[in-house]
């Protein structure tokens, strides 16, 4: 009841403010389902000389270099529309259209959204979304479509609500200088963190409790233990054995397992540093971009368990309060180009996987996708691919995170 | 009568603005821990019943407190220090003054780095010692940062507000002038027990709002431990941080409740401070 109170509070607030600010009331937009069924040229015409917002983690500098000085010069130059990247992501986006859902406000101010997992499902369950679109988008012919990773968002179906926008799988990064035979399976693994006590450790943030998700899979039967949707008993049979594991080699972890760093960024000051010797990342080639940039060294190179390891999808959608929803599909089928999916993947500007099948491509384009992606310091995509495993409900993980840290931490 | 209504009412606006300027922000935050702490009391029992029940909040604000109360006395001892030994007007002093006041316009986060830096297992400290054949691995360095006794964010902590307690010391210092410090020198004190008697409890009366102020502050700083504190306590700041963003909605009413905790320690602080000022008149 007291949220409730919060919400009419932040809704008389924002009532206010709208009164303030104008005596009109603007009309609903055209959303991205109504503009769908129109012919892709219309679209066009209607996009042109438009704004698109666009809310999005804006964490990485490299990501943002991408959008801001390579994708919005191009989308201006060739369909006339300015292309602004502002922060949001997560929880922040549901909130922000719950609150401008309840307060009637028709015209909301983000037309396009990066997103994925229990974000979607929250968005869509409350109709925050638009669509279905995604699917009369002229580059959606190309997508991966037969991907489990791509066609499967944390196991909802995308339904034409969101675009894919790239991959990423989970990695172990090793020093190849420093460890030339690195442990390629659980039990590998296992051994070497007994035998180099205080040389391995995991981020107590998202990705270290993915790197875990993935060792419960492996030790539970795989993921297809884990799928359809969550279950009780299945998670605590898995948990206990996920931690019992984890107790028996506390003594050999960092610190002895007494302390765990922040994030990935600690986990891969620590590994630069040469606290420990594997750091992790949820993208497979951070390894090889890091190295670049100069922040792991040279001989960093990626490695998948092949007990499997999680991979997933991050996607675009598209509010139902959009203002600009034309904007933001011509902007999410630009995005979805062979010429903006091979930027993006370059080791040097962010290495964030294709979701296009490359036999799709011209041979042209499959040319120079090769030429990235056989890279002989990155992991190879057929390894990637074998070894991927897709994610399951999203309450495992939340649930997984909680437990860890009343018990583990 | 027109003039005496016109000076109360000059009396009171500048305390009424003061009030409203000061005291609705305080109420305002404070009503909404209130209701956020309510709010969240739909599942598994209220909010604050799990808060007191659990365990990791207690050593959340136990590590906080540490944190505060050792950075604070440090950072104390060395103002008075400061205070007792560079008050004079040689330009050797002056000069040794402008050195300790350069922390004060660093922001906390390059603080916490240039700590970090310094300290940590694969730091400068620690390359030294490798250099000199003390250590072969940064394992066995000791663990100053990230570390269940919080020495690291302490140190930052003295680094940080040292300065500026030594500042109100020398200023006060220079208010109330040497007058009977020298009295008491010239009644046979030694220069030690002129200093303890006389010149210290001076500074501390003076000095009472400002050391509230930095425990206060440290107490509910998050710069600092998001860089150098350990993961396990959590410190205050840090724990309210992650229940307000966990993914399970019934962990933000926690959150609202635990920022409570915080504010009343913090308020605690201040009624003590005020409870030793009226002692002492």
């Amino acid at each position: 009841m007291t949220a409730d109170l919060r919400r009419v509070f932040v809704i008389g607030v924002v009532c206010a403010a709208a009164m303030m600010g104008a005596c009109s009331r603007p009309a609903p937009p055209v959303t991205a389902a109504a503009l769908a069924p129109l012919p892709w040229d219309s679209i066009l015409r209607r996009a042109h000389g438009t704004t698109v917002i666009w809310r999005m983690w804006r964490g990485d500098p490299s990501v943002n270099k991408f959008v801001d000085l390579w994708v919005a010069p191009r989308v201006l130059a060739e369909y006339g529309i300015v292309l602004q990247g502002v922060s949001g992501q997560g929880n922040e986006l549901v909130e922000q259209l719950t609150i401008e859902k309840q307060s009637g406000t028709p015209v909301g101010r983000a037309s396009l959204l990066w997103l994925n997992g229990e974000t979607f499902g929250a968005l869509r369950s409350r109709q925050l979304l638009s669509g279905p679109w995604s699917q009369v988008l002229p580059a959606a012919a190309l997508v991966d479509s037969a991907s489990p990773i791509i066609s499967r968002d944390f196991e909802q179906d995308p339904g034409g609500f969101e675009s894919p926008y790239g991959t990423v799988q989970m990695a172990l990064i090793y020093d190849s200088a420093r460890t030339p035979k690195p442990p390629r399976t659980l039990d590998q693994l296992t051994q070497w963190i007994r035998a180099h006590p205080g040389r391995f450790t995991y981020d107590q943030s998202f990705t270290g409790i993915t790197f875990l998700k993935g060792v419960m899979y492996a030790q539970n039967g795989g993921v297809d233990t884990f799928k359809g949707g969550f279950d009780s008993t299945t998670y605590v049979t898995a948990r206990t054995r996920l931690f019992a594991w984890l107790d028996s080699l506390k003594p050999f972890l960092w610190r002895q397992g007494t302390q765990y760093p922040a994030d990935v960024a600690a986990m891969h000051r620590l590994f630069a540093n040469r606290e420990i010797d594997f750091s992790l990342s949820y993208n497979q080639n951070e390894a090889v971009t890091k190295a670049v940039q100069g922040v792991l060294p040279t001989s960093s190179r990626a490695l998948v368990l092949r007990d499997g390891t999680l991979a997933n999808a991050h996607y675009l959608a598209i509010p139902a309060n959009a203002p600009n929803a034309a904007g933001a599909m011509v902007v999410a089928n630009f995005l979805l180009s062979p010429a903006a999916q091979l930027e993006k993947q370059r080791p040097t500007v962010w290495a964030d996987g294709t979701v296009l099948d490359l036999a799709r491509l011209p041979a042209g384009w499959r040319v120079r996708f090769d030429s990235v992606v056989n890279d002989p310091r990155l992991v190879p995509a057929d390894t990637l691919r074998r070894y991927a495993r897709p994610e399951v409900s999203p309450r495992y993980h939340e649930r997984l995170t909680d437990d860890w840290r009343r018990m583990i931490r | 009568m027109n003039s005496s209504i016109v000076s109360t009412r000059q009396r009171w606006l500048p305390l009424l603005a003061a009030g409203l300027l000061l005291g609705v922000p305080i109420a305002v935050g404070i009503g909404y821990l209130v209701i956020g702490a309510i709010g969240g009391g739909n599942v598994n029992g209220s909010a604050l019943a799990r808060v007191l029940r659990d365990g990791a909040v207690w050593r959340s604000a136990l590590l906080s407190l540490w944190i505060a109360g050792a950075g604070t006395a440090l950072a104390l001892g060395g103002a008075l220090c400061i205070a007792l030994v560079l008050n004079g007007d040689s330009k050797m002093e002056r000069f040794a003054r402008t050195v300790v006041a350069l922390p004060l316009p660093v922001p906390n986060v390059a603080a916490a780095v240039a700590v970090l830096l310094l300290l940590s297992q694969s730091g400068w400290l620690s390359r030294v010692a490798a250099q000199m054949h003390m250590i072969t691995t940064p394992a066995q360095f000791p663990a100053l940062v990230l570390d269940p006794w919080a020495i690291g964010v302490i140190v930052a902590v003295v680094w940080k507000e040292l300065p500026f307690l030594a500042l109100v010391a020398l200023s006060l210092q220079s208010l109330r002038g040497r007058a009977l410090t020298d009295a008491a020198r010239t009644l046979g004190a030694t220069p030690w027990q002129a200093a303890r008697t006389v010149t210290l409890p001076q500074l501390m009366r003076g000095l009472a709002p400002s050391v509230i102020a930095v425990f206060v502050f440290v107490l509910g700083s998050l710069e600092l431990p998001l860089v150098l504190a350990p993961s396990s306590p959590l410190v205050l700041p840090m724990l309210i941080q992650e229940r307000r963003q966990a993914l399970d909605a019934a962990s933000h009413g926690e959150a609202y409740v635990i920022a409570l905790l915080a504010t009343a320690l913090a308020v605690i602080a201040a009624l003590v401070h005020e409870a030793l000022r009226s002692d002492e008149a």
